[in-house]
């Protein structure tokens, strides 16, 4: 195991992870021992969509807790750790119905929003992340992507009109 | 290049070009997907609670969907076991046996209170028990897989309908457009190539989409495919012939290489002979037995009327094979002068067949064969029979609009190879032709109308001849003028058609022990169909009962003649002059039209008259009945705007090009025919000549026409018609 737990950190997640699904919730609901959160937020920024953070969380937790035997039995925690999160991700995607809890804003709305920015190219997403969540500078960008500012700009432009619901993503 | 300094720079440079509140609407989309962001990266290391009754509830519906990934997985291996290995239709991929699912939906908490039938238990009923579990658990795809299962009960035609019902009502939780490609995939399983080339450009242009475009090439069979078709990578197994195809020698190898599967008959005397069956192990003699199946002979037949290919595909194919199962079949004929004088049978035990260039090759193989067959053994010839009710009164009927005396007209049938009469004892006056020979070289001319023997005293004869077959003759006797006005009476054809439709109707009462009502309508109707090989769909859409009787007609016609016709030969025994040789059938055509059309147009109906009738007989109509119903349905159109029939008539006219004849030509070589014409069109129902009526009709004066009729002198043959004997 190459992962950054000690036999002490493994011995505790495989308490952990013992019983039955629901108990297994319980436990790891409880503190987010499994650091969770984290792992679901890298990989959200990673594949550079965007989902509710809260339902995400749930969702993951509860895979985990489903998949507790196979974790149970797994060498490399840390990376079965993500792939229940990419599993939750990818499970919430192909559904299309993550809500938010957004104040101010209906959930119906956000749910289609958020479908239709994640359903564009990568390449569309990642524009938008770096430009617009991460504030980067578009020449850095297009430098980096060894791209114009033109096509940079366009592609962005193309992901954020996909999240506001009035333009056709 | 552009430079862009700050975030708000970019944010303007991306809006550019949206208007002042859709700009505001895409910065506050902006703003909450950062809080959403925000939030999710700032609680990353923080201990915030989780609503653990919402991650209950998650764990509850992995739960539910891993039950109905299970079940769903199940039904789909029961299906595709029951659909068999040449499938268009793709369940998805086989990720795990079906012991390992089973295993899975038994051991879920979710179907702690179903219950499932035994696994081993008939397909049918296990799959059903599943489907209802779906159902009652909520699955979004339940619909689809109720849709499926109707397979078992209706066929690939049944789960069509279903999934064009959860189409219209657009489902949730399933994707249109993968529907659309599962209706297209169960139209390929039943062999539907036409509908299934209406239906795929609604399917996208997805990777099973393009498979589907690819099978479709394959099955139109118009020709060899030269792309291997494109594999689906959600389907599990690409069907065998699917391997098949995407190998390189892709028509070599299956589609005319040893798969090859086929039988060759021949027609032979009375019956039909298997010259060669090839790439099966059954026997001529099994062949020739598995014909005595209807739906084989129905195929026959279908094939000996039409003289072409015929082609069956899907699951109708599976009652109509002779060299074992069957998916697909193919009949492909060979033509003498052409007719049917055998075919090619090839069948195939998937769901494609060889396109037509290999039949065509298979056929011209051994065409030399069957023709010989075919000659080699002489056609029996049948009896016409003993004439009934519909025929006795078809000659009295036209007797009487001879006017000739029952003494004058005998109607001659076949005996084997000898004409005997069968109705009025024959006179003694001279000899009558007795046998088919003297007949097929007697006296008709290429018109189609009767000329007069070598003893003008004899009288002519009339073959009646039924698709080149002579099956008796009508033989009128008298003197010249009796002669000579028969044979301008309206067209011989008309008269051959007309007995064969004394015929028909006899037959039809003696087969299906009720009588066929026949007006002129539908006999000329029957008449295009047999002489310009038309289809029977056109005269679906126009009336129902047409189609009875014009199926039954060919049936009639298959069954009475020794061989059945071919279109090409039709015309021979069935010509029909031109139109304006024919001006007696216009007034009549035009007002079928016309009714015919007013429903359509919802027009008001078209006030007949003596004059519009006069006109409409005028005209030379070049086109015959073609351009006379073209006529009718712009006359209608026109009609609707200036209720004036005949101004309408003539303007109608002028639209099509052509010169309103307003008046016959008196110099003309064949005025004096359109005069007898006029005088028959405008006699009363007694038959005497009304002389005013016809100068309308002809469009001369009353004195031209009195002029010409004492011209036209007893003995120069151009007497007047229906002149008192």
């Amino acid at each position: 195991m190459t992962d950054d737990h000690g036999s002490r950190d493994r011995a505790s997640h495989l308490e952990l992870l013992a019983g039955t699904p629901a108990e297994v919730l319980t436990r790891i609901a409880r503190g987010d021992p499994l650091r969770l959160r984290r792992t679901l937020a890298a990989a959200l920024r990673a594949r550079c969509q965007i989902l509710d953070g809260d339902r995400a969380l749930e969702r993951a937790m509860a895979v985990c807790a489903d998949r507790a035997a196979e974790g149970r039995r797994s060498k490399l925690l840390l990376a079965w750790i993500r792939s229940c999160a990419e599993e939750a991700i990818d499970s919430l995607l192909e559904e299309g119905g993550e809500s938010s809890r957004c104040a101010g804003t209906s959930p119906a709305d956000e749910r289609v929003a958020f479908h239709r920015f994640n359903r564009r190219p990568r390449h569309e997403r990642s524009a938008f992340y770096s430009l617009l969540i991460h504030r980067r500078s578009i020449d850095e960008l297009a430098r980096e992507n060894q791209t114009s500012v033109t096509l940079c700009a366009q592609r962005a432009r193309r992901a954020w009109l996909a999240l506001t619901l009035d333009h056709a993503g | 290049m552009t430079t862009l300094r700050d975030q708000g720079d970019a944010q303007e440079l991306l809006l550019g070009g949206l208007d002042e509140s859709g700009a505001r609407r895409a910065r506050r989309a902006l703003t909450w997907t950062r809080l959403v962001v925000q939030d999710l990266e700032a609680r990353r290391t923080a201990d915030s609670p989780v609503d653990l009754k919402a991650a209950r509830e998650q764990l509850r519906s992995i739960g539910r969907r891993r039950a109905w990934a299970a079940a769903e997985a199940l039904l789909a291996s029961l299906l595709s076991r029951s659909l068999g290995d040449e499938t268009h239709v793709c369940l998805g991929p086989r990720e795990r046996s079906p012991a390992a699912w089973w295993a899975e939906l038994l051991t879920s908490r979710e179907t702690k209170a179903a219950t499932f039938p035994d696994p081993a238990a008939e397909p049918r009923v296990v799959g059903e028990a599943l489907v209802s579990f779906l159902e009652s658990a909520g699955a979004p795809r339940a619909p689809l897989w109720r849709a499926r299962w109707l397979w078992f009960e209706r066929g690939p035609r049944g789960v069509e309908r279903a999934l064009g019902g959860l189409l219209r009502g657009e489902p949730r939780g399933l994707d249109p457009v993968s529907l659309r490609c599962e209706v297209a995939a169960w139209m390929l399983e039943r062999g539907a190539v036409d509908e299934l080339e209406a239906w795929l450009p609604m399917c996208g242009d997805g990777e099973h989409a393009r498979r589907l475009r690819a099978w479709c090439g394959v099955m139109r069979s118009d020709a060899r495919p030269t792309d291997p078709a494109p594999a689906c990578s959600g389907c599990p197994r690409p069907l065998a012939a699917g391997r098949a195809l995407a190998a390189e020698a892709v028509g070599e190898r299956v589609l005319s290489g040893t798969h090859l599967r086929y039988a060759v008959l021949a027609l032979a005397g009375d019956g039909v002979v298997c010259l060669a069956v090839r790439g099966t192990s059954a026997t001529r003699a099994a062949v020739e037995s598995a014909r005595a199946s209807e739906a084989v002979r129905r195929d026959e037949r279908e094939l000996r009327h039409s003289a072409r290919p015929l082609a069956v595909r899907g699951p109708a194919a599976a009652g109509r094979a002779c060299l074992g199962s069957a998916r697909a079949l193919a009949l492909e004929p060979v033509l003498a002068a052409g007719r049917v004088a055998g075919w090619v049978r090839f069948e195939s035990p998937t769901p494609w067949l060889p396109n037509t260039r290999d039949r065509a090759l298979v056929r011209e193989r051994w065409k030399t064969a069957v023709l010989e067959a075919y000659h080699a053994a002489p056609m029996r010839r049948r009896d016409a029979g003993e004439p009934r009710a519909h025929t006795r009164r078809w000659l009295a009927s036209w007797s009487a609009r001879l006017r000739l005396r029952s003494a004058d007209t005998t109607l001659l049938v076949r005996r084997g190879a000898e004409l005997r009469p069968w109705l009025a004892e024959p006179a003694e006056t001279a000899p009558l032709p007795t046998s088919v020979k003297d007949l097929e070289r007697s006296w008709i001319d290429e018109r189609g109308r009767p000329t007069a023997s070598g003893d003008r005293a004899a009288g002519f004869s009339l073959p009646l001849v039924h698709e080149e077959e002579v099956l008796g003759a009508w033989v009128v006797r008298g003197d010249t003028s009796t002669l000579l006005r028969a044979e301008t009476h309206p067209p011989v054809a008309g008269m051959s058609a007309q007995f064969r439709a004394a015929h028909f109707c006899d037959w039809h009462e003696a087969r299906f022990a009720s009588p066929v009502a026949f007006d002129g309508h539908s006999l000329r109707a029957l008449w295009r169909v047999r002489c310009e090989g038309g289809e029977l769909p056109e005269l679906r859409a126009e009336a129902g009962v047409d189609t009875v009787r014009v199926a039954r007609w060919l049936a009639f016609e298959r069954e009475f003649g020794d061989r059945s016709p071919s279109p090409a030969a039709a015309p021979h025994a069935l010509r029909v002059p031109p139109l304006r040789a024919r001006r007696e059938e216009v007034a009549e055509r035009v007002l079928w039209n016309l009714r015919l059309l007013r429903g359509g147009f919802g027009g008001p109906p078209a006030r007949w008259s003596d004059d519009l009738a006069a006109w409409f007989w005028r005209q030379t109509w070049r086109g015959n009945e073609d351009e006379l119903d073209r006529y009718c349905r712009s006359y209608l159109e026109r009609l609707l705007e200036a209720p004036d029939p005949v101004g309408a008539a003539r303007r109608t006219a002028r639209e099509f090009g052509f010169e309103s004849v307003e008046r016959i030509p008196t110099d003309a070589a064949s005025s004096a025919a359109d005069l007898e014409a006029a005088l028959r069109a405008t006699a009363s129902s007694s038959g005497k000549p009304n002389k005013s009526r016809a100068s309308r009709y002809l469009g001369w004066s009353a004195a031209t026409v009195r002029a010409r009729l004492r011209r036209s002198r007893p003995g120069d043959g151009r007497s007047a018609p229906n002149r008192p004997r």
